[in-house]
């Protein structure tokens, strides 16, 4: 499929190559190739080859895919920062990589081995009890987490680190109890073996849809467009959002004119109809974010978590 | 069989050795009411020094499997591990198609004891066979040695 | 019930579906044959090619696939001793033994009918019991799975032939080898030291390659022998075939491994390599030869390889009805699901009836096809092993180092399935069996996480599981299982070298 994909696409820069000659060649004059940090075929491998094809697009050279699974989403990312900065390598990278493992695993980079790039998709969170709970309400959950231990079911950062927060802050008793994925933590809510699950729509909505669990809240900044009614933490009056956005990063040291061309081309590709389709199948919110917006996210994210993850043993030092 | 259980069991111990120290360094019990990292593993070292030397008192009598001649005095032997080993070393620097000719080479001239017409043919047919249908009908990324980085831009492999 | 059912048909009837039907199974077979490349690759590898297709179709495509690969497993394991996947190491012991003695014909016709009546049943299961079913995958938490993992556990009793000791070192040192990694509770790494390719764990694939695939070269390196031994080969053509004998004996474990292998499936977690163990427990418990196992029972062929493809259907309920993939191949199914806008979950058979019953008529289609492909090429097969040791030793090793590559692109992988090679080798000299070692690798994990997540739940408590009924019953039976592979030990029918 790449073959095929890059044979037609040699062939047609065949064809326009006088025309671009006659431009003063422009950049890119070759493939890129974007390192995913996940296996083929799961949420973020199928959204980047959808943004990779939109930014073909634009670009007018091949954007290809190759999975570079391992470290937990650390392993794309390593790569790349040891690539050469020519633009034409980069990685996806997302909280998970950037602001959460560098403080518990011993990574071979950190947040200034990267050039930003653009965010394009945003993961969302929700809070979902069991139909049987008492629980209603964000307030509710929080007056519970005071009076007794409650405990609940999340495949692991951002969310946990959230609950975290809220035990800091709000002095309750959230008890992490960590599964192997998302689908494994709301089956244990369904089962009532914990008390809530926080994790993304996806895996939460066959539940919901059925009645077997109930959404107390959106965890996100934003509501759930299938639960439009059920409002945020924030709206709530629970001072937490959970942000999650998964861009792309190369190696530091870019050429200037070829950062701008690539974040143009990808940011406008962010934008398209085709990838926010893609992102919302997999239900994640399409987030088109400037680079410089989505390196500053990353950094904050980097910063907060490290004390909460300290603290609940979660982080090396 | 009883002298290779022996020495299985002698580095087990050696080996429930270095996984105690390395595990005692992590912790036995988490802040929250709980085993932590370390406990399991540090149970595991215990138990497998305990189970090797239960094999080291009872080590099974009886011929080992493949007879009782020493491996290393087999031709056949220092052949195939030579070639494995090679492999093992060489694959990501020299690439499958260099590193998989000289292992089958390898194997045939010394192992095998086949004459340099049989190895040689033999060799780059069962490279260019694997290469093909690995490769190229697969799609699977090889490592990147001399013959893959001659063979990528003509589209028969792709580079990993 | 029935509709639905001839309805799956006629979606599957169409030109496109049945050729990604049988596509999908022999590309199935072809990488279950190839070691090292497991259905992961292959899938990941297609699944840029199933976003071109309709939903239907793709997961018709990548279903065939993960059917395949059991087949095609069986056959390299029962041929070579190396095990296409985790769960076809239990047909290497004896599917490889009744080669030796010439019944390598039998052994993988008895595989491929077995295998055939048992995925039928399983789907059948999946077609009635989904609902049901997956309640119990729901009622399962921390504790029973703990315990289910133990009872798995106990069941090297009955792998410990050489004796209890040496069963005992191989399933400690597979307990250890699945620690490594970063800790499921607190994500610290463990055993790791610095290695990127061990944050993820020590992968099967080298280890299984390395210490079956590599392990077996050596062994056929240090034999005389230019060609393999066989002794006495089938004259003719029905001989490959099993023999009146050997259906009669298989008739019961095909239908106990087919029943075992689907509710063990249906646990995500171990499924299908717990099914083939335990089946091949209860075979050896319950055979009236027992002396026979190790040696080339056509039992200890018929039932575990039932049970595998039973559970292999058994995995597609919590796929299907709760969207929890029990293995890296469901999970890529899963992936392929949402990819094309299916969510898995309870309503999937309201919402998207003609997708669930199409990969349900596409389930008995290609266990159908894989039947007919697989029984005439037996011959075939078996021919393989005529080849002479120079040609076939040699393309294993440059097989399973490119597949041995092909898993992570790291060097790390290729030197672990080497040194897990000469490991293996000297195992086998000492003595050891490996499939103790291979098991509690794979149950290990699933055990150690949730005892602690139990814990982590009743906040240390451990006396907690007695609130636990389906927890306190594995254990019972993990007991019992202990003790009933003992007392089979004292058994005057059985020979064993060196004493417990």
């Amino acid at each position: 499929m790449n073959r095929r994909q890059a044979i037609l696409a040699s062939g047609a820069t065949i064809l326009a190559a006088p025309a671009v000659r006659a431009q003063g060649a422009a950049w890119p004059d070759r493939e890129i190739t974007i390192l995913v940090a996940y296996g083929a075929g799961g949420s973020t491998d199928v959204c980047t080859r959808a943004l990779a094809g939109e930014a073909e697009k634009i670009l007018g050279v091949p954007v290809q895919i190759v999975n570079r699974t391992g470290g937990q989403g650390t392993s794309a990312p390593a790569q790349v920062a040891t690539m050469r900065p020519d633009g034409h390598t980069l990685a996806t990278a997302g909280m998970a990589a950037l602001a959460i493992l560098p403080h518990v695993l011993d990574l071979p980079y950190t947040l200034d081995s990267f050039t930003f790039l653009p965010g394009y998709a945003r993961y969302l969170y929700g809070i979902a009890v069991p139909a049987e709970s008492p629980i209603r309400t964000a307030q509710d959950l929080i007056a519970q987490g005071r009076q007794r231990r409650v405990t609940f079911a999340a495949a692991g950062a951002p969310q946990n680190v959230g609950m975290f927060e809220l035990n800091k802050k709000l002095n309750t008793r959230f008890g992490f109890v960590p599964f192997p994925g998302g689908a494994e933590a709301v089956t244990a809510a369904i089962g009532r073996h914990v008390d809530f699950v926080a994790q993304n729509p996806p895996e939460m909505l066959p539940a919901l849809k059925s009645g077997r669990l109930r959404l107390i809240a959106s965890a996100s900044d934003v509501r759930w467009k299938e639960y439009p009614d059920v409002q945020t933490l924030r709206e709530q009056g629970v001072d937490l959002a959970v942000d999650s956005v998964l861009g792309l990063v190369g190696p530091k040291g870019i050429p200037q004119d070829r950062l701008e061309r690539l974040n143009s081309a990808l940011l406008q590709a962010a934008r398209s109809t085709g990838v926010g389709e893609t992102v919302s199948r997999f239900g994640m919110v399409p987030a088109p974010v400037p680079s410089a917006d989505f390196e500053a996210m990353q950094r904050r994210a980097f910063a907060e978590f490290g004390p909460h993850l300290r603290e609940n043993g979660l982080a090396r030092r | 069989m009883a002298w290779n259980a022996r020495l299985v069991a002698i580095a087990s111990l050696a080996f429930a050795a270095l996984a105690g120290w390395e595990a005692a360094r992590l912790p036995a019990w988490s802040q929250f009411d709980g085993p932590g990292p370390g406990l399991l593993p540090q149970i595991l070292a215990a138990l497998i020094a305990v189970a090797a030397i239960g094999v080291l008192v009872a080590p099974g009598t009886g011929e080992p499997e493949g007879g009782n001649a020493s491996p290393l005095r087999s031709r056949g032997f220092l052949g195939y591990a030579g070639a494995m080993v090679g492999v093992g070393l060489a694959l990501p620097y020299l690439g499958f198609g260099v590193t998989g000719f000289l292992a089958t080479l390898l194997v045939l001239r010394v192992a095998e004891g086949a004459g340099w017409g049989l190895a040689l043919f033999w060799s780059f047919t069962l490279v260019i066979a694997v290469t093909l249908v690995f490769g190229t009908a697969l799609g699977v990324p090889f490592p990147p040695g001399p013959v893959e980085r001659l063979l990528a831009p003509l589209g028969l492999v792709r580079l990993g | 019930m029935m509709e639905g059912l001839l309805h799956g048909f006629a979606v599957l009837m169409t030109v496109q579906n049945v050729t990604l039907c049988i596509l999908g199974a022999v590309l199935g077979t072809l990488v279950g044959v190839l070691p090292g490349l497991g259905p992961a690759t292959t899938i990941a590898l297609l699944l840029p090619i199933s976003l071109k297709l309709d939903p239907t179709g793709a997961i018709i495509l990548l279903a065939g696939i993960y059917y395949g690969v059991a087949y095609g497993g069986t056959i390299t394991s029962v041929l070579m001793r190396i095990p296409g996947e985790a769960s076809s190491v239990v047909t290497c012991i004896d599917g490889h033994a009744m080669a030796k003695r010439g019944r390598a014909g039998a052994a993988l016709g008895i595989a491929a009918i077995g295998s055939f009546i048992a995925g039928t049943f399983g789907i059948l299961g999946v077609m009635l019991l989904s609902p049901p079913l997956a309640e119990i995958v729901i009622a399962f938490g921390p504790w029973e799975y703990a315990a289910l993992m133990l009872a798995g556990l106990s069941l090297i009793a009955f792998f410990a032939a050489s004796g209890i000791a040496k069963a005992a070192l191989m399933a400690f040192l597979g307990l250890f080898l699945g620690l490594v990694g970063l800790d499921p509770i607190s994500g610290t790494p463990r055993f790791t030291f610095g290695v990127p390719a061990l944050v993820d764990g020590v992968n099967i694939a080298p280890l299984a390659l390395g210490l079956f695939g590599l392990s077996e070269l050596l062994f056929l390196a240090l034999s005389k022998d230019a060609k393999p031994e066989i002794l006495r080969p089938p004259s003719t053509m029905l001989g490959f075939m099993p023999n009146r004998e050997e259906w009669k004996r298989s008739a019961a474990p095909i239908a106990r491994g087919s029943v075992l292998g689907f509710f063990v499936g249906l646990l995500p977690g171990g499924g299908a390599v717990l099914a083939s163990f335990l089946s091949y427990a209860v075979e050896k418990r319950l055979t009236r030869h027992p002396d026979e196992f190790g040696k080339g029972a056509i039992e200890g062929v018929a039932g575990p390889e039932s049970a595998n493809n039973s559970g292999t259907a058994g995995a597609f309920i919590p796929l299907l009805t709760l969207g929890i993939p029990a293995n890296a191949v469901t999970a890529l199914l899963l992936g392929a699901l949402l990819v094309h806008g299916v969510q898995p979950g309870p309503m999937i058979l309201e919402r998207q009836p003609e997708l669930y019953w199409g990969v349900i008529a596409s389930m008995y289609f290609g266990n159908f096809i894989l039947l007919v492909l697989n029984l005439p090429f037996v011959g075939l097969f078996v021919r393989a092993l005529e080849v002479p040791r120079r040609y076939m030793a040699t393309a294993i090793l440059l097989i399973c180092a490119i597949g041995t590559w092909s898993v992570g692109l790291n060097h790390f992988d290729v030197l672990m399935a080497v040194v897990f090679g000469f490991v293996g080798f000297a195992l086998r000299r000492g003595g050891f069996d490996l499939g103790p070692l291979v098991l509690a690798y794979v149950l290990g994990p699933t055990l150690e996480r949730s005892l602690r997540q139990a814990l982590l739940i009743a906040d240390g408590d451990v006396t907690e599981v007695v609130n636990h009924p389906i927890a306190l019953g594995f254990l019972a039976a993990a007991a019992l299982i202990l003790l009933s592979g003992m007392v089979m030990r004292r058994r005057p029918a059985v020979v064993q070298d060196g004493g417990s």
